[in-house]
């Protein structure tokens, strides 16, 4: 019941600091928009004038795309490496945002001064446990990997079926989700240490300290962490589909779609913020 | 069956004990080839194909270069290898064998043991029937190339007994023994015939194999006996597993036995689907299945080498549990195979010098029986809304080669160094797709119809198919559908040219009338003239390919009215000029995407005014993904 309850706090967090959520869905969409307003050039400027280019309306058109790659294929290269640079820009102002959501709940005000102030206030320290934080993910990554590897390669090779291979390999995913649950909550803990209780821990004995606080609720914390998913999926599976449905042959319908893409984008940051705020509550 | 429906040239009763620990044959063949020839023949040419897998030395093994469908031949153990050899041909009491060799007929490469020829003690003169009986044993590899075995006693046998080669007319009249060695992407190409196998081996064994199975009787040690009959085929296959579960169903006059492991029971319904799909989409669209079965074998993936392959009456799948709905490539595959019946086992083209007579119209018929049963949108992928069809992807293989003139359709199978499945199976296909769409459907139906009705049970040859498109279009009421057929084939199928169309620009001026300075010198007459007596609009289209095929060419105006034009396509560059009330606001080159082989489609068409919302909706999709994407990198840190 108290995780149910807690869930439900959670959600209502998500929600209630609505300018929190604005603030974090618009540092998102500007990234998007950067790359949106690439693509954009990148199909206006070779095929705008292409009357091919109707059949988009109708939906996913693989001659359209494919002969696109294939002529115009250098811009293409180009909106993906920039992908790859909005990933790391985003990574790289994880902790002004974590930073400044901790300091929102804890001030119980979304003001933007508020949120700036604790994002802005130990960005460095974040940024050096963030590094921390990657690194572990890359090294469990890595073992988990290695470790499917072997079972996967020992399993097609001795088994006769590959249905144990399958199982085996969904355990190891189900292994990492519920290390990660584990070290986000580890994390947040540190974070919310850092940034509201101002410890002068360094990163490592904060971190060493945090393990301590949040070991006892390790199950607890796996089973908030994976309703969440559970949670978020769900909703992004019936919103997705519900996209999909809508017909976009016309340019009124197209920005329908569009205005409903950008809420389901920031009912992901609420429910985002819900999680965070469901394992700091937990913790 | 009670139909002949063939020749049956060569016929082989063979009797065959598996020793299941030594993974050896041991074997007999009565064979009875007859000479439906007027020509003499002095010795028999036989594939020995499983010579292929003797050594690194086999031509097979050279052109493969260390690497056989992925397995790297380096580390094979020597007792995965494998190898077969005839111990005694005889005719009548006469022993043929001591006279026999090994022979190179295509690259002269002494190692390759993978054709035998036996010389007859007295010449066969037409007409004439040959008995030969032949012992002869095998070591059956570990898969290679889908022949053999694999642990927890997994067979497939394919190319697995000696097989009389084809003695065939030649160009030059005379007649001569078509019977090549075995290369890396070359398999078929043989006699039809009736075949009866008496398989012994171990009891726990459940078979599938090509024709039917007539009887199975227990020997009381541990092994049974199996007789198998198949009539009027190039070939025949087996496969054993001892955890065969065995799925049956009944289409029309045909028994269909699905051979499949416990794992993947839960996609019997989507393979059998399929088969009775193809069955229904060939039979009525190409000519009725003569065969009264079709067995397919989807292995366990420890077999999993065997499969993707196709044999008279007998096809391999490939498959792995939980394989996802919305990917058909697993449908996909069945309806090649299935559609491998038609080309290949029975209108029985020389696999080997010309693979796209198969290869190529397999593929076409696979993305037309997959359309049919998924539609024309979505049939292969249906991925959370991004639909890909079989013709649109078999189109993309073959324009997205890195170089799509890299090679002509009709090529000799073992010279193709690139582009194989691009050109041979791909641009075939969409090759014969452009030819529907030029001819009309339902004239290309019945074009295909009357190829199958002329070939079947035969060997064609790429000129008689190429003969009877023309012969079929001079009977219609459009003979130039697809411009001169000779010159069609010549450019698509025996040359290597692109076909690219494009419109260049659009321009429009108002065309203005009577301004200016009329008259004589004394008697000057100035006009201001008339500028709202029309619009000149001038379209450059352009060909950027080697491929000139004719093309009809949309034209649509301000006010509504559109005109369609015919193009020879002869010209690199041709202006079209148009006097009008309105200005030309869109030109469309091929509006129904009849060429399909036009290797980009975006720049057949030109609109004067840009077009926004279908940029927009690709990027706001695009923002949407990334926005999805950054987030969950986000939840990481």
């Amino acid at each position: 019941m108290s995780i149910f309850k807690n869930i439900l706090g959670g959600l209502a967090v998500g929600f209630r600091y609505k300018r929190l959520a604005v603030y974090i869905f618009l540092i998102q969409l500007f990234l998007a928009l950067l790359i949106g307003v690439l693509t954009y050039n990148y199909i206006q400027g070779p095929i705008g004038h292409s009357t091919n280019l109707f059949n988009v309306m109708k939906g996913y058109d693989h001659d359209l795309f494919q002969d696109l790659l294939r002529f115009e294929g250098t811009g293409w290269r180009m909106i993906k490496s920039f992908l790859v640079t909005a990933c790391l820009v985003y990574l790289l102002l994880g902790p002004f945002i974590i930073g400044g959501t901790l300091r929102v709940w804890e001030a119980n005000d979304d003001q933007w001064i508020i949120f700036w102030d604790g994002g802005t206030e130990y960005f460095t320290r974040l940024i050096k446990l963030n590094l921390i934080n990657l690194f572990v993910i890359g090294i469990a990554a890595g073992l988990i990997g290695f470790a499917g590897g072997i079972w996967t390669v020992w399993g097609l090779e001795n088994l006769l079926s590959e249905v144990p291979v399958l199982i085996g390999i969904a355990t190891l995913v189900i292994l990492f989700i519920s290390f990660l649950i584990f070290l986000i909550a580890l994390s947040l803990h540190a974070k919310h240490a850092i940034v509201n209780l101002h410890s002068s821990l360094n990163n490592f004995k904060q971190l060493r300290v945090s393990f301590k606080s949040i070991r006892p609720h390790f199950i607890k914390l796996l089973t908030i962490g994976f309703l969440w998913l559970l949670l978020s999926l769900t909703l992004f599976y019936v919103l997705n589909f519900l996209i999909n449905w809508i017909p976009e042959p016309s340019l009124l319908l197209v920005f329908i779609a569009f205005c409903l893409q950008l809420m389901v984008l920031y009912l992901r940051v609420c429910f985002r913020n819900g999680f965070y705020w469901s394992i700091l509550d937990k913790t | 069956m009670t139909k002949v429906h063939s020749q049956r040239v060569a016929n082989y009763s063979m009797e065959v004990i598996l020793d299941n620990e030594t993974k050896c044959l041991d074997a007999t063949t009565r064979m009875v080839w007859i000479n439906h020839s007027p020509d003499t023949v002095f010795n028999m040419h036989f594939y020995m194909y499983q010579n292929a897998f003797k050594n690194t030395e086999s031509t097979f093994m050279i052109s493969s270069e260390g690497d056989v469908f992925g397995d790297d031949v380096s580390v094979r153990p020597l007792d995965d290898w494998g190898w077969i050899e005839i111990i005694s041909a005889k005719r009548g009491s006469i022993e043929l064998v001591d006279g026999a060799k090994y022979i190179q007929p295509d690259d002269g490469n002494i190692n390759d043991e993978t054709v035998f020829q036996i010389p007859l003690d007295e010449p066969l003169l037409g007409g004439d029937t040959l008995i030969l009986d032949l012992v002869w044993s095998e070591k059956i590899p570990k898969i290679f190339a889908r022949s053999g075995y694999e642990r927890a006693d997994f067979y497939n046998m394919v190319h697995w007994f000696p097989q009389a080669g084809v003695w065939e007319e030649k160009q030059d009249g005379n007649w001569g023994w078509n019977c090549h060695q075995f290369h890396r992407r070359t398999e078929f190409f043989a006699d039809f015939g009736v075949y009866d196998l008496k398989l012994t081996l171990p009891e726990e064994l459940v078979i599938g194999s090509s024709g039917c199975i007539l009887s199975e009787k227990s020997n009381g040690n541990g092994t049974k006996t199996m007789e198998m009959h198949a009539e009027d085929v190039i070939d025949f296959a087996w496969c054993a597993y001892p955890h065969f579960e065995v799925v049956e169903d009944q289409w029309q006059h045909v028994y269909i036995r699905l051979m499949i492991p416990p794992e993947h029971r839960h996609l019997s319904d989507r393979l059998i689907r399929t088969v009775k799909h193809s069955l229904e989409y060939m039979s009525a669209n190409v000519g009725s299945y003569p065969y009264t079965s079709i067995t397919v074998l989807d292995p366990p993936l420890l077999g999993l080498k065997a499969g993707f392959m196709e044999y008279p009456t007998y096809i391999t799948g490939g498959s792995f549990a939980l394989f996802p709905k919305g990917i058909r490539t697993l449908e996909s595959l069945i309806a090649h195979e299935f559609a491998h019946q038609y080309f290949m086992a029975i209108v029985a083209s020389n696999e080997k010098e010309e693979p796209w007579l198969d290869e190529g119209f397999v593929t076409y018929h696979e993305d037309k029986i997959m359309e049919s049963m998924y539609g024309k949108v979505g049939s292969l992928f249906n991925i959370e809304g991004y639909k890909v069809s079989n013709s649109s992807f078999s189109r993309h293989e073959y324009m997205s080669l890195e170089n799509p003139s890299c090679g002509a359709i009709a090529r000799t199978g073992w010279e193709i160094n690139e582009g194989f499945k691009g050109i041979t199976y791909s641009k075939t296909a969409t090759m014969l797709k452009t030819m529907e769409g030029m001819m009309g459907e339902a004239n290309f139906i019945q074009l295909m119809r009357r190829y199958y009705d002329q070939w079947k049970f035969k060997h064609p040859k790429g000129p008689n198919f190429t003969k009877l498109v023309k012969e079929y279009l001079a009977g219609t009421e459009n003979p130039n559908a697809i411009g001169d057929p000779d010159k069609f084939f010549e450019q698509i199928v025996y040359g290597t040219a692109v076909l690219d169309y494009s419109v260049s620009s659009i321009n429009f001026y108002k065309k203005l009338i009577g301004r200016g300075v009329y008259g004589s010198l004394d008697n000057k007459e100035r006009r201001e003239g008339n500028m709202q007596d029309g619009m000149v609009s001038k379209v450059t289209i352009h060909r950027k390919g080697g491929v000139i095929l004719p093309v009809e060419i949309l034209f649509r105006f301000e006010d509504g009215n559109e005109k369609r034009l015919m193009w020879s396509g002869e010209e690199r560059s041709k202006v079209f000029t148009f006097t009008d009330q309105t200005p030309i606001v869109t030109v469309d080159i091929d509006p129904e995407r009849k060429l399909y082989l036009d290797i980009n489609l975006n720049n057949n068409s030109l609109t004067y005014e840009a077009t926004r919302a279908p940029a927009l909706k690709i990027a706001s999709k695009m923002m949407y993904w990334v926005q999805n994407i950054i987030q969950s990198v986000g939840i990481l840190i």
